[in-house]
């Protein structure tokens, strides 16, 4: 059960870091914004709470120092700098460490700390002692001028019937109002019910009380400070000298509880008292209970990964239902089919809904990457975020995280320049970097570019040579050379920096976006920078496929990359010249599958071509005929049909037969290579 | 293992409460422990509020919650530790120490 707990607390913790390192990253940038001081303050201080409460001792004793430097900063006792927020950012890498890891039992380990505790002691010796602030001495002495004359309140103290549920005794507020001065209480008593309806945890008085004293109105409403949320409270100055028990006062008081009507200031403006004063309208505090409403929840990512598993076998189940409907001609079991095929589709979009998460979450560590990394390379970089709530698959988002980091570390040591350099170069001494995603169809792109020194395609073309991975005499157009970069042990840096220039780079983020469905292009222009695109899809498990068949089977083909889809003569395909046909006068490229899948020719009268995109390149894909719409729940393919090309997945048919989804961008591509090497 | 936390919290809790309550019951609480107390106070309230509802402590953590928004102010300057709002908070911690007594009795039984 601890353990539960514990989990829970390292959950939460979490979201604490993260929010302290938005916050932080924001102070850096406004760095009087007292706002955000004092939401890194909380973070810490809710860090050692809890850290103490769960164990984290070490947590716990670390964040406290931490907590003191930001408590002294929220009293101007210290000014934040660049070194305190480096300071901190590094100390949030430790809390993420002991948030792991717990308490730490390694002996250097606990050195470390101690060292890092010291540093962080230093700033507050390094400090000088702070002035006082001038605020507080006004505040006290506007408390001590109101303290010369007596003045007459009136209070209306209307509790909830809940009042007395939390152990309030009204009798004891009534008492201490008593003690300010001369008072008198009326108490409305016509909403109690009769004794057998009484319910007695329940408050059914109204109390008004009039009190002349010398304490100020927050003096009074310090009375009911512990009870405002269970109340309206107004107190009202009705009269500059001591008005009570004056007959008219009396008279007014009688009449109030003769009607159960609440005396108003305004009653009290009629007496020949002539210093009577009403409290200004916006003085006047009403307290109102606020509803708490449960806006969101947090469910572990297996129980959602759960969900929209069962939801893809439902998608199955209902394909082998749709199927039985068809053939046996019911027209009952074809509405309830019908209806059931419209809810499982609202039903699967709503789980792949709950499965999004924004892309927010993941940019705090590329923002920090940036920081860190240009400080550490003396440049000076500015990050810019263009679409950070744009909302992806999770495991899309997982999947992404290390390939745009990749991206980000090449663009930071290769792409970007030193100050001085673009200075020479004419350029802003500050790079900049844009981090754009936004919404394209059915895919999401992700771009980042940077105005940096951009990709020299001549000396790429003549480090791919040295490295004998294309011919001296290959001719290669600039785009063919940039995709160059994504082949295997291609790295054009000279020497392995910690950064990147292992030549294990982009042809693993390559890899990496394609086991996502998703591809990456590169551009480059000398001396204005590099833009490097990543087309993504929506989500990974249910995807809206066309269903094809070529021979005796049947294939899916994802309806995001489909543009059209055109009946033709298979003489026409035949009489082809380099699997080129003339379409609308255009020649069109294609790829004939039963080809691709070593099926005999085509014996038909008529073929359909489905026409694909994917980046810009189009082609036609060869099918024998299109059967339909069908939304298909992708299963993996298992390790070992993992090294085949083309075939993305494979989805389970209503009658229990396989199909396999083609993974049309490869498809392409290897219709490419047949080309470059034929 | 949770009964060993919720009684190991209720515990430690309870008697925290009865301290500050003990300084709080002097005839008059010297202005200079005014920061002390200030810190004392929110920083078990806080906790009271942040761990109570997981042990089953519902009511008391609410009106800790109370507590604790009035000494944050306090801690932030906004508001003046005044004597009536030190008689209020003695006023208030008893009945949470009440509160407490009585919720950890219905856990019991």
């Amino acid at each position: 059960m601890i353990d539960k707990f514990k989990a829970k607390f390292v959950e939460e913790s979490m979201d604490n870091v993260h929010d302290l390192e938005e916050a932080l990253f924001l102070l850096e940038k406004d760095m009087n914004n007292k706002e955000l001081i004092e939401r890194i303050f909380r973070a810490m201080h809710s860090l050692k709470g809890g850290g103490a409460m769960f164990g984290f001792n070490h947590l716990s004793e670390f964040t406290h120092h931490l907590e003191t430097i930001f408590d002294w900063v929220r009293g101007n006792k210290l000014a934040v700098s660049t070194d305190l927020i480096s300071l901190t950012f590094s100390a949030i890498d430790h809390i993420n460490h002991l948030l792991k890891t717990g308490d730490l039992t390694n002996d250097e380990e606990i050195a470390d700390q101690k060292a890092f505790i010291q540093r962080v002691q230093a700033f507050l010796t390094l400090t000088d002692s702070p002035a006082q602030k001038a605020g507080m001495t006004s505040v006290e002495a506007s408390g001590a001028e109101a303290a010369i004359a007596t003045k007459t309140y009136l209070i209306s103290f209307i509790p909830q019937p809940e009042l007395l549920q939390n152990g309030t005794n009204p009798l004891y507020l009534m008492d201490d109002i008593h003690a300010l001065g001369q008072a008198v209480s009326i108490a409305y008593t016509h909403k109690v019910p009769s004794l057998d309806l009484i319910d007695n945890t329940s408050n059914y008085c109204i109390w008004q009380i009039l009190v002349n004293t010398a304490e100020s109105v927050n003096e009074i409403k310090d009375v009911f400070i512990f009870v405002e949320d269970e109340c309206e409270l107004h107190v009202d100055q009705i009269a500059e000298t001591n008005i009570i028990g004056k007959p008219e006062i009396n008279v007014l008081i009688e009449k109030a509880l003769q009607h159960n009507l609440l005396l108003t200031p305004d009653d009290f403006k009629s007496g020949d008292w002539n210093k009577v004063q009403t409290k200004e309208p916006e003085e006047k505090k009403k307290v109102v209970v606020k509803e708490h409403k449960i806006s969101s929840i947090r469910v572990t990512s297996h129980k959602i990964d759960e969900l929209v598993t069962l939801v893809s076998e439902l998608v199955t189940i209902q394909a082998q239902l749709s199927l039985y409907a068809e053939n046996h001609d019911d027209p009952v079991i074809g509405a309830l089919t019908e209806n059931i095929q419209k809810l499982s589709r609202q039903l699967r979009e709503n789980a792949f809904d709950i499965s999004l998460i924004p892309l927010q979450s993941e940019l705090m560590r590329f923002q920090r990457l940036v920081r860190d990394l240009s400080k550490e390379q003396n440049k000076d970089i500015d990050f810019v975020i263009e679409g950070g709530d744009l909302e992806l698959d999770k495991n899309i988002i997982e999947n992404l995280t290390d390939p745009l980091l990749h991206i980000l570390r090449n663009s930071i040591d290769h792409g970007i320049e030193l100050p001085e350099e673009r200075i020479a170069k004419g350029k802003s001494p500050k790079g900049t970097i844009l981090f754009k995603a936004f919404h394209s169809g059915a895919n999401v792109i992700v771009e980042i570019s940077d105005d940096g020194k951009g990709m020299d395609t001549e000396y790429i073309r003549q480090k791919a040579i040295s490295k004998g991975i294309i011919e001296a005499d290959a001719v290669l157009n600039e785009k063919e050379i940039l995709e160059l970069l994504f082949v295997s042990g291609f790295s054009t840096r000279d020497t392995v920096s910690d950064v990147s220039g292992r030549g294990v780079g982009m042809d693993v983020v390559r890899r990496k976006i394609a086991n996502i469905r998703g591809e990456v292009t590169i551009e480059s222009q000398v001396g204005k920078g590099t833009l490097i695109s990543i087309r993504l899809p929506l989500t990974l498990s249910i995807i809206d496929g066309l269903l094809v068949k070529v021979a005796d089977n049947q294939y899916v083909i994802p309806i995001s990359s489909i543009d059209k889809i055109y009946a033709l003569d298979p003489a026409q395909i035949k009489q082809s010249f380099n699997n080129v046909v003339i379409i609308d006068k255009e020649q069109v490229p294609f790829i004939d599958l039963r080809k691709v899948f070593n099926e005999p020719q085509h014996q038909t009268d008529i073929v359909q071509m489905v026409m694909v995109k994917s980046e810009d390149k189009k082609s036609g894909v060869i099918v024998d005929n299109v059967v339909g719409e069908y939304q298909t729940v992708v299963k993996p393919l298992g390790r070992y049909l993992k090294k085949q090309e083309i075939i993305s997945g494979a989805s389970i048919m209503g009658d229990g037969t396989i199909s396999m989804v083609i993974d049309t961008s490869r498809l392409l591509q290897s219709r490419k290579n047949i080309k470059v090497t034929g | 293992m949770l009964a060993e936390i919720k009684k190991q919290f209720y515990e430690t809790t309870v008697k925290e409460l009865e301290d500050i309550n003990i300084k709080l019951s002097h005839e008059e609480v010297p202005v200079e422990d005014h920061p002390v107390l200030t810190e004392q106070i929110f920083t078990l309230t806080h906790q009271i509020s942040g761990t109570g509802p997981m042990l089953g402590f519902d009511g008391a953590s609410k009106l800790s919650r109370k507590l604790e928004r009035t000494f944050y102010d306090i801690r932030a300057g906004q508001r003046n530790l005044t004597p009536q709002l030190i008689w209020q908070t003695k006023r208030a911690i008893e009945v949470l120490i009440q509160t407490f007594v009585e919720e950890n009795s219905i856990q019991r039984q």
